[in-house]
């Protein structure tokens, strides 16, 4: 996960390979924020013998405390495995 | 619920872990589907999972791959069972324990090496039912097991014990996750606290499992405390001292590290501040205790010593304990006592049905303690036969006066100390049973039971119980009663006793001299009908948890089980059989059972099982002249009793019973027989010219009529007159002619199958009712046996004895003159 700020917008980058956008959810609380998510088993794991499963699969979360300061939820985008958020600064 | 990793990483694969990780094989059958109560099993090895905690399990065998796939895939849970044996590479469902703990999967991962992983959260206890065919992985059914959380002040403590103690204990690890502390601290369940520290603790698998094996939480939560008691010890001695001085290390030093340990401990807890407010909380309640002034010096004596002693010595927690038990004593706490006449005389009766004169008894004997409170009344000693009530009567009388009951067993008490204590100076030692009893009764002037005085032990090697128990008991010596191990005298002047015996002839007679016997001798079986149904039948239906509105029981039932299944003077059998019939119908209930369930006797072989007419055969039979015969009935076949006695008379018969006409012929061919071979049965040849013979058949429900009682009424006399018994368990059926043959009768099947049923092992049947076995079933004629006779003789010498009756040599000179 990576964070960048800027003037305006905090920017947070989190890598979700695999993950279908609507398994994911998003929440400011306390001035922290939670991403929650599920990954399931791919669905030729389902029917077929795992051979290798590397990357994460299941339920997962990640914490972050945010910087001082309020901010809002401005857009969010999933693309190429990672969902990428902008936080605009309320002043 | 709480996730954490465990420091040493389970791994079920062991030794073979290194070589070629397996690989699942690609092709893949169609299993048979599991139901719901089926779980896929995984066997580890060095692990226990517990409900509600998180582990990564790895996958050494093909067959765990295997299993663990079929779960991931169609999200199932696993369940983990432990093996016995960790060597055994491919476990069969006996290598396994029975219990463990399904588990859902939380993640499936493979190591960079190949290795399968997963990691699991635990969810339920869970027992093994049966294991299932047919899958290329372990499967069973099983029993999952609701962990039940009791809130209770026990249980209650015990968490806030084991809270405190893990937290000490997870301070002390080196490398204990942060988190672990928190997840302590904030659980509330009692059963998730034991098994979250029973996981996280450095404990061998089998410790482990031997937790997640005890159900009950009270239990589990001492069986963790005192686990992880031995942990912290070996953890901080380890971390204080360092490995090797640990094991140098002398005994005492270690006994004062545990010691401040332990201090430490209480004090986290709040229990004790320091030895000071020990000794002001002492120094307090002494005074409190309103002693007497000998006792009270004796007490600060002891507490000023305590006060100078390192509670670390020995002797320190000795006379702790001696002064708790001075504290505890209750030296000037009395009931109120107040007797009222009529009170006491309606407390009585709501208590005890019956027992008239045993009631006024007692009544004058209150009345007499009114008028003269401190006059030397007698002791109260109720003598009789076990179950008629005289442990109660002493509870009613406890009662009636207001004050407290205690009871002491003096069965088998052999040693005077057992009565009057042990000196202080052995190790462990307390007060007699008399202090015991009057600290349990928390006032000095209770109602004090000593129970079964009859069954005292005789005095031995140790000092006479009996001598002691007169010291207790004598009004001049007993206001200073001296117990060794408390070293003052107490004043038992104020306690009333009442003693308890079955026989009077076993009490020492020095005692029986001190009491007041008042016999009780047992009950009829109408007041049996009538104490069961005004006072047991109620508290068994509150005992078993119903209502007279779901189950009654009928007095014809009441009087079956009186008669049929139990054989006592008292009522505590009766009161257990009803008990019985009630769990039965309470079960019925619990099973759905809807509806009013009325009790009839004929409920009761289902529910008791077959009557138990034994003792009854052994009784009835005990005294000579009276024989067991057996009966037909239209509903199946029954055993009956012929007595005999005989009364100063000249040779006449009465007969009573409500005889058919055949039968009392029977009975006269019976005696005209006997009359007629006197001179053979060894009595003097006048014995019918001095006495009368009285035949009776005891009622019952039972036609009395027809031959077939003949032979029974012969040997019933036989043995009438020649003083011996008849075998208990003999019966007879037959006819018999004035010559002395045994005729042929019916019903013989119904007949054998009663007696069976009635405990009876030998059966004589007519010579001539041969045919008649192939009738009677299989398992039945394998239980009796039989025994064939022609002649009267013959059946004298099976049911009583040899040489009781002469055998005639020619038979036509037995022909006896008609009477
Ligand atoms: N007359 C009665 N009325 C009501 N209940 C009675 C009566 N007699 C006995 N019982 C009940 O029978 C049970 C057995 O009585 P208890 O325990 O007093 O017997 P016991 O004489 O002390 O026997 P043991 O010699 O075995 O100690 C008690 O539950 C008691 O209440
Ligand atoms: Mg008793």
């Amino acid at each position: 996960m990576d964070v960048y700020e800027t003037d305006e917008t905090l920017w947070i980058l989190v890598a979700l390979p695999g993950v279908a956008p609507d398994h994911v959810k998003i929440v400011v609380a306390d001035g922290t924020l939670i991403v929650t998510g599920d990954r399931p088993l791919p669905a030729e794991a389902r029917i077929g013998v795992i051979h290798r499963v590397e990357i994460p699969h299941g339920r997962f979360e990640r914490r972050i405390r945010l910087p001082a300061g309020r901010f809002e939820l401005d857009g969010h985008a999933l693309a190429n495995g990672c969902l990428m958020l902008s936080l605009r600064k309320l002043l | 619920m709480i996730a954490h990793e465990t420091r040493d990483q389970p791994d079920d694969s062991g030794t073979t872990r290194a070589a070629v990780p397996p690989q699942p094989t690609s092709e893949r059958k169609a299993l048979p589907p599991l139901r719901d109560d089926a779980l896929i099993i995984i066997p580890v090895r060095n692990m226990v999972l517990f409900p509600g905690v998180v582990l990564p399990v790895s996958l050494g065998r093909e067959r765990s791959v295997a299993a663990a796939q079929e779960a991931a895939r169609n999200e199932r849970p696993v369940g983990l069972l432990l093996q016995r044996n960790p060597d055994v590479a491919e476990p069969k469902p006996s290598d396994l324990h029975e219990m463990g703990t399904s588990a859902v999967i939380l993640r499936y991962l493979t190591a960079p090496d190949g290795t399968h992983h997963v990691v699991c959260q635990g969810q339920q206890r869970f027992r093994v039912r049966e294991f299932l065919d047919g899958y290329p992985f372990l499967a069973a059914r099983v029993e999952f097991i609701e962990d039940r959380d009791v809130v209770n002040a026990e249980i209650e403590a015990r968490v806030h014990q084991l809270k405190q103690r893990a937290i000490e204990a997870i301070n002390l690890l080196p490398n204990a996750p942060s988190e672990l502390a928190q997840a302590v601290q904030s659980i509330t369940s009692a059963s998730g606290l034991a098994d979250l520290v029973a996981s996280f603790m450095d404990l061998k698998p089998s410790e482990k499992q031997e937790v997640l094996e005890t159900l009950d939480i009270r239990t589990r939560l001492d069986r963790v405390l005192w686990l992880l008691a031995y942990r912290i010890e070996v953890l901080r001695l380890s971390r204080d001292i360092g490995q090797q001085t640990r094991d140098a290390m002398e005994a005492r030093q270690r006994e004062y590290l545990l010691r401040e340990q332990l201090k430490a401990i209480q004090k986290e807890l709040g229990e004790t501040d320091d030895k000071s407010a020990e000794i002001a909380d002492l120094s307090k309640a002494i005074a409190d205790a309103k002693m007497p002034q000998e006792v009270e010096q004796q007490a600060r004596k002891e507490l000023s010593r305590l006060e100078r002693m390192p509670e670390v010595a020995a002797e320190y927690s000795m006379i702790r304990t001696y002064l708790d038990w001075l504290i505890a004593l209750p030296w000037s706490v009395l009931s109120e006592e107040d007797i009222d006449i009529a009170e006491a005389r309606h407390i009585l009766d709501e208590d005890h049905y019956g027992l008239e004169k045993i009631k006024r008894r007692i009544l004058e004997f209150l009345a007499i303690r009114k008028l003269n409170p401190n006059g030397k009344s007698p002791i109260l000693c109720f003598v009789g036969p076990p179950g008629v009530g005289k442990t109660s009567l002493g509870q009613s009388i406890a009662r009636a006066t207001g004050r407290k009951f205690v009871r002491v067993s003096l069965g088998g008490v052999h040693d005077e100390a057992e009565i009057r204590g042990h000196r202080r100076t052995y190790i462990g030692s307390l007060p007699g049973n008399i202090i015991q009893a009057i600290r349990k009764a928390g006032t000095r002037n209770p109602v004090m039971m000593l129970d079964e005085i009859d069954k005292l032990g005789a005095g031995g090697f140790h000092g006479d119980p009996a001598s002691a128990l007169l010291e207790v008991l004598d009004p001049e010596q007993n206001n200073t009663f001296r117990d060794n191990y408390l070293g003052v005298p107490f004043d038992l002047s104020k306690t009333m006793f009442i003693a308890t015996a079955n026989m009077l002839d076993t009490i020492p007679g020095p005692l029986r001299d001190r009491m007041e016997v008042i016999q009780l001798t047992g009950y009829t079986e109408e007041e049996k009908v009538q104490i069961a149904r005004r006072y047991l039948v109620r508290r068994q239906l509150e005992a078993n948890g119903l209502s007279a509105d779901q189950c009654e029981i009928t007095d014809d039932a009441l009087r079956a089980i009186i008669r049929d299944y139990t054989r006592e003077a008292g009522v505590r059998n009766l009161e257990r059989e009803i008990g019985a019939v009630f769990r039965h119908v309470a079960m019925r209930i619990a099973e759905g059972h809807t509806g009013k369930t009325v009790i009839g006797p004929e409920d009761l072989g289902r529910i008791l099982g077959p009557r138990r007419f034994e003792s009854e055969l052994a009784m009835r039979t005990s005294v000579p002249g009276v024989a067991t015969g057996l009966a037909w009935t239209p509903v199946g076949g029954d055993i009956l009793f012929i007595e005999a006695t005989r009364i100063p008379g000249n040779g006449r018969l009465t007969l009573t019973g409500h005889l058919g006409d055949v039968m009392k012929e029977s009975a006269q061919i019976a005696l005209s027989l006997i009359k007629s071979r006197i001179g053979d049965l060894g009595v003097p040849a006048d014995f019918f010219e001095k006495h009368d013979i009285h035949v009776h058949v005891p009622a019952g429900a039972i036609p009395k009529d027809g031959p077939s009682a003949g032979i029974a009424m012969f040997v019933a006399l036989a043995s009438l007159i020649s003083g011996r018994t008849v075998r208990s368990d003999v019966a007879m059926t037959g006819e018999i002619s004035l010559r002395g043959l045994v005729l042929p009768v019916g019903g013989i099947k119904e007949k054998v199958v009663a007696a069976a049923r009635a405990g009876i092992t030998t059966v004589l049947l007519p010579s001539r009712n041969k045919k008649d076995l192939d009738d009677i079933p299989d398992e039945v004629r394998r239980g009796v046996h039989f025994i064939w006779i022609e002649r009267v003789e013959e059946a004298v010498r099976a049911a009583i004895g040899e040489g009781v009756l002469k055998e005639r040599v020619e038979p036509e000179q037995s022909l006896a003159p008609a009477e």
